[in-house]
């Protein structure tokens, strides 16, 4: 059997301890994100909460009407695809006579963006979009124009008030 | 007679003189050292709490976690660490065809730098770090924004890479 120095059993020692910590010169390290995205969807009417249709300085009006640009400003959100209906109420106007109540339908309202003047009923009607063809999602300004034509065959009055509900669904 | 013990005195003498030449003796080796390149990398929560949008506003202007995840590093040498994400767009078994890309989350290293977009390409996340052990937070910015579909379980892995120079 040869003999070994102390020395070199030490070397040899040494070989193994630093050969058993060897490392390589890149380390990797992971972490997993997890985001939950709910359904978002709002509307806001930002201008015209109310709207004033004052008939009083001239009378032709009431049967030419008042046309109001942009009247109402609604502003929405939505993380998929959407519409935006638009209704009345109630059938009528409060205030008056309630015994000849004024109509919703002396309302016409249509989008800003252009399209015809369509009477208001309590029928909920598209003003943007529908079930069939939605509008993509995002995050905008939907315009409201309003044109009043009351006729003459209603009373007169400064307390005729009416609601418009606007409905925004992504269903 | 006195010629013997003569003779054997110079003997003893010779044999005692040779034995004090051997009791100092010097020899050499050499220790052979390798020292090899140590990097450690760990990040500290491999599952960051999750960024759960409430409302379409949040969604619009984000959510920021910020020390999201500690890495923790040693090395001997001048390391950097760089991190990327594992694809190129979230993973979800709800959300449907929209894909939600991996460019929606912000990184940078806590208390310096500005938010990045991540991606599937290595960006430096700390370019140059001195020898030694120490730990550093990232913060992690999200904004979906309202263009991908709504889903409780979208998902990416985030690489870290620890790398000597």
């Amino acid at each position: 059997m040869p003999h070994i120095s102390k020395q070199k059993i030490l070397v040899i020692i040494l070989f193994f301890v630093l050969s058993s910590v060897i490392s390589f010169a890149q380390k990797t390290s992971t972490s997993i994100l997890t985001v939950k995205v709910p359904e978002a969807l709002s509307l806001a009417v930002t201008t015209g909460n109310t709207i004033d249709f004052d008939f009083t300085s001239n009378l032709t009006l009431l049967t030419t009407g008042i046309e109001k640009l942009n009247a109402v400003s609604l502003t929405y959100q939505s993380n998929k695809p959407w519409f935006l209906n638009i209704n009345a109420t109630t059938n009528n106007f409060s205030g008056g006579d309630g015994a000849n109540p004024m109509p919703s339908s002396i309302i016409q309202f249509k989008n800003t963006d252009g399209g015809t003047y369509v009477p208001l009923s309590t029928t909920s009607v598209s003003l943007s979009g529908s079930t069939g063809a939605k509008n993509p999602k995002g995050a905008s300004t939907v315009g409201v124009d309003y044109k009043l034509t009351p006729g003459l065959n209603y009373p007169p009055s400064s307390d005729y008030t009416i609601g418009v509900t606007y409905t925004i669904s992504t269903m | 007679m006195k010629k013997i013990y003569s003779a054997a005195l110079i003997v003893l003498s010779f044999i005692i003189g040779t034995n004090s030449a051997k009791a100092q003796s010097s020899q050499t080796s050499n220790v052979a050292v390798t020292i090899a390149t140590v990097t450690e990398l760990t990040a500290n929560n491999t599952s960051l709490a999750t960024f759960a949008f409430a409302t379409g506003a949040e969604l619009e202007t984000g959510i920021t976690q910020s020390n999201a995840v500690n890495l923790a590093y040693k090395s001997n040498k001048l390391t950097k660490i760089t991190i990327k994400a594992l694809g190129t767009g979230f993973f979800s078994s709800t959300a449907g065809s929209t894909d939600m890309p991996v460019s929606v989350i912000q990184w940078k290293k806590n208390g310096s730098g500005s938010l990045i977009p991540l991606s599937t390409t290595a960006a430096d996340l700390s370019p140059s770090q001195a020898k030694g052990s120490s730990n550093f937070g990232v913060d992690y910015k999200i904004t979906p924004g309202l263009q991908y579909n709504p889903a409780s379980d979208y998902t990416v892995t985030i690489e870290y890479t620890l790398t000597a120079l």
